[in-house]
C-alpha cells in the first residue's frame, strides 16, 4: 500500500532518548509513571479499558444505550478523522461511508451470518466504495474536495430513492435480528455494549498502529506538505487513497455497529446531515488525538437526545456550539484537555525546580 | 421541437435564481476568499421574508417586487452582519475554517428558520400580472419565466457595472488581488469586506424573493440551493461571475431538458455535471468567461 517513504522521520516520543531519561525521577512510583506517561498506548489503554468495564455496571436501560450509539458514532469520528486529521482532506460526504456499512448490513439480514462477519463484509463493501470515490476525488484537495465529497454523498443518497425496489427508498430497510455471537445474545443490551466498545476500541487499537507506523509519518509528511512530500518521493495520490481506503473501512464498521443497534438503515443516514453531524463531532472533540471523536460523539449524541430531544432548537445549538470552536477553540475539548495538562505540568515543573 | 422550445425557455427560468444566488457565492469568494456554505441559508431566508411580507397572498406586481426588494436588503443586512461577527475573525487562507465556519452558520440559520416560520411549507402565488402565459404555435411562454429571465438579465448588468463601473467595485478587485497592498493604497478593507458581504446577501435574498412564488417554501430549501450554487461556482470557475452566468444557464438548460425527455435522471443532471467537471478541470470551464484581473483560479497540489 504505502509505496513512498519520508526521509526525515521524527521521533517525538521516543522512550530511550536521553534527554527524558534525565529528566525522569528515578525512584519506584514515580518512575513507573514517568515511564507510562512516556510511552503513550499504556495509560491510554488502561482508560480505555477501566471505561469498558465501568460503563455497563454504572449505566442502565436508555443510558447505556445513548453510551453505545456514543461508541458508534466515535469510531464514525474516528473514521473521518484520518482524512481531516491525519491527511488533512476535509470530507463533506463521510457518511456515504457510514450508510453503506449500514445498508449493508440491512441487506443481509436474511442470511443469519456471525455480526463480526457482517462486520467484515460491511468494511470492505464502504472500502471499495471509498477506493472509487478516491479515484473521483483524488484530483482535487481543499475546497474542491470539500465539495465534490458533498455531491458524491448526495448522489449515493439519491441512488437509495432510484431504486426503490432494492434500497426501499424513504421506508428503508428494517428486520436485522439479533445472532448470537459466541453464545452471547445480543439482543441483552449489556452484552451488545461489550460487543460495540469491543469492536470500537480494537479498531482504535489498530488505527493507532497505522498512525505510528511508517504510513501514518507518510500521511503527516503529506498533510502538512504535499509539495514537498511529492518531492521527497512520496506519492500523495497513493497516500491519501490510502487514508480513504482507511477511513471507508473504519466508517463502514461503524455503519454495520448501527445498523445492528437500530435493527435497520434508513436514508438518513446517507445523508448531508449526517455528515455534517460527524464533522461537528470530530472538531468538537478536537483533531489532536484518538479520544477527540468519541468526546465529540458523546457530546453530539447528549445534545441530539437528550438536552434538546430532537427539537429544532437542537440545530441552532449545534451550529453555535461549532462556530466557537471553529472560531475561538481551535483544538475543540480534548486541545483544551492537552492545553490544561501541559499547564499542569509546566506548574509541577516550576515547583520542583524551586523547591 | 415545440417540447424542446418549451424546455429552453423553462430552463431559462430555473437559471436565472441560480444564477443570481451563485453570483453572490463567487462574489463573496472571489473578493474574500470565504465559501460561504450558509449561502442557500441567505437565500431562504430572503424567500421567507417575501412570503411573509406579502403574507402568501396575491398581490399587485409593485407590491411584489417591493417584498423582493425588502427581502434583499433585510438578508443583506443579515449578511454583512455575519460578516462583522465571524467571517472578519477567520484567516482567509484557511480555506476549511472559513467553510467549517459557514456551514455551522447555515446551521444556525435553519433551526432559526425553523423557530421562525415553522416547519410547515409555504407558497407564494404569483402577482396576476405574471400568472398568465402567452403562446406562439404550441410554444407556451409563461409571464412569470420571461419576468424572471428579465429580472435576472437585469441583476447580471447591474452586477457588472458594480463590479466595473464603480470605485466600490475598482477597490473590492483591488482587495481580491492583494488585500494588504490594498490596505497600503488606503482602501478601507473593512469596508469592502462589508460592502461584498452585503452585496452578496442582496443577491442572494432578492433571488429567494424572486424564486418564492416557483418554489414551495420550507426548510430543506437551503439545502438544495447551496448544492446547486455549488455546482454553478465549480462549473464555472471559482470566483468567475461571467463564468457563473453561463454555468447557470447550462445546468437550468441541462435540468430542464432532462425533466423533459428523461425524467428519471432530472435529479442528478447537477450533480453528475459537477463531479466531472471537479475531476477533470477543477480550475471551472468558464475560463473565457473571466472579467479581467480576476482573482486566479485555486490550483490543487
Amino acid at each position: 500500500m504505502n509505496e513512498g517513504n519520508v526521509k526525515t522521520r521524527v521521533d517525538e516520543d521516543n522512550p530511550s532518548s536521553p534527554a527524558a531519561e534525565g529528566l525522569a525521577p528515578s525512584s519506584g512510583a514515580s518512575a513507573w509513571w514517568a515511564r507510562a506517561g512516556r510511552n503513550r498506548l499504556v495509560p491510554h489503554a488502561v482508560l480505555a479499558i477501566v471505561l469498558i468495564v465501568l460503563v455497563p455496571s454504572l449505566l442502565t436501560g436508555s443510558n447505556l444505550a445513548l453510551a453505545t450509539t456514543a461508541v458508534i458514532y466515535g469510531l464514525f469520528a474516528l473514521s473521518a478523522l484520518v482524512l481531516f486529521g491525519w491527511v488533512g482532506l476535509g470530507s463533506f460526504g463521510q457518511a456515504a461511508f457510514f450508510g453503506t456499512g449500514a445498508y449493508t448490513a440491512a441487506m443481509l439480514k436474511d442470511h443469519q451470518l456471525n455480526p463480526l462477519i457482517v462486520i467484515l463484509i460491511g468494511a470492505f463493501v464502504a472500502m471499495l466504495l471509498a477506493l472509487v470515490v478516491a479515484i473521483l476525488a483524488g484530483n482535487s484537495s481543499g475546497i474542491q474536495f470539500a465539495m465534490l465529497t458533498l455531491v458524491l454523498g448526495e448522489v449515493l443518497h439519491q441512488l437509495l430513492f432510484t431504486f426503490r425496489d432494492v434500497f426501499h427508498g424513504d421506508d428503508g430497510i428494517f428486520g436485522i435480528t439479533a445472532q448470537p455471537l459466541f453464545g452471547m445474545n445480543l439482543f441483552d443490551q449489556k452484552n451488545f455494549w461489550w460487543y460495540s466498545a469491543g469492536v470500537a476500541a480494537v479498531f482504535a487499537l489498530v488505527l493507532y498502529g497505522i498512525h505510528r507506523s511508517q504510513l501514518g509519518k507518510t500521511f503527516t509528511a503529506v498533510r502538512d506538505d504535499p509539495v514537498k512530500a511529492a518531492a521527497l518521493g512520496t506519492s500523495v495520490r497513493v497516500a491519501r487513497t490510502a487514508a480513504f481506503m482507511i477511513s471507508g473501512f473504519v466508517g463502514g464498521i461503524a455503519g454495520v455497529l448501527y445498523s445492528q443497534q437500530q435493527t435497520g438503515a434508513a436514508p438518513g443516514l446517507v445523508s448531508t446531515v449526517m455528515s455534517g453531524s460527524v464533522i461537528f463531532m470530530v472538531f468538537i472533540g478536537g483533531t489532536s488525538n484518538m479520544w477527540g471523536p468519541f468526546v465529540g460523539a458523546l457530546v453530539y449524541t447528549y445534545l441530539t437526545t437528550r438536552l434538546f430531544q430532537g427539537s429544532n432548537t437542537s440545530t441552532i445549538w449545534i451550529g453555535l456550539l461549532l462556530l466557537v470552536v471553529v472560531v475561538l477553540v481551535r483544538g475543540g475539548i480534548m486541545g483544551l484537555v492537552e492545553r490544561g495538562v501541559r499547564l499542569l505540568k509546566q506548574r509541577v515543573t516550576t515547583a520542583r525546580s524551586a523547591s | 421541437m415545440v417540447e424542446l422550445l418549451n424546455a429552453i425557455v423553462s430552463g431559462l427560468a430555473l437559471a436565472m435564481p441560480l444564477f443570481l444566488a451563485a453570483s453572490g457565492l463567487t462574489l463573496i469568494y472571489g473578493v474574500m476568499r470565504v465559501i460561504n456554505f450558509a449561502h442557500g441559508g441567505f437565500f431562504m431566508v430572503g424567500a421567507y421574508v417575501a412570503t411573509s411580507a406579502l403574507r402568501g397572498q396575491v398581490h399587485g406586481f409593485w407590491a411584489f417586487i417591493g417584498a423582493v426588494i425588502l427581502a434583499g436588503i433585510v438578508v443583506a443586512i443579515f449578511s454583512a452582519a455575519c460578516e462583522e461577527i465571524i467571517f472578519r475573525w477567520l484567516d482567509p487562507s484557511e480555506h476549511m475554517l472559513s467553510l467549517l465556519a459557514s456551514y455551522a452558520l447555515s446551521l444556525i440559520i435553519a433551526g432559526g428558520a425553523v423557530q421562525i416560520w415553522g416547519a410547515a411549507a409555504k407558497t407564494q402565488p404569483a402577482p396576476p400580472l405574471l400568472a398568465g402565459s402567452w403562446s406562439f404555435g404550441g410554444v407556451v411562454l409563461a409571464q412569470n419565466d420571461v419576468f424572471m429571465i428579465i429580472m435576472g438579465l437585469l441583476l447580471a448588468a447591474g452586477l457588472w457595472a458594480l463590479l466595473n463601473q464603480t470605485s466600490f467595485g475598482k477597490q473590492a478587485t483591488a482587495v481580491a488581488g492583494d488585500p494588504v497592498m490594498a490596505e497600503a493604497l488606503g482602501i478601507r478593507v473593512r469596508w469592502v469586506a462589508i460592502g461584498v458581504f452585503a452585496a452578496g446577501g442582496l443577491l442572494a435574498g432578492m433571488a429567494g424573493g424572486l424564486a418564492s412564488p416557483q418554489y414551495s417554501i420550507a426548510p430543506g430549501l437551503d439545502q438544495l440551493f447551496v448544492l446547486q450554487s455549488f455546482a454553478v461556482i465549480i462549473l464555472g470557475g471559482f470566483g468567475s461571475i461571467g463564468g457563473a452566468f453561463g454555468a447557470s444557464l447550462l445546468l437550468g438548460l441541462l435540468e430542464s431538458i432532462l425533466a423533459t425527455y428523461a425524467p428519471s435522471l432530472s435529479g442528478y443532471g447537477f450533480y453528475v455535471a459537477m463531479a466531472i467537471v471537479l475531476m477533470l478541470r477543477p480550475q471551472g470551464l468558464a475560463i473565457a468567461f473571466r472579467p479581467r484581473r480576476a482573482p486566479q483560479p485555486e490550483v490543487s497540489a
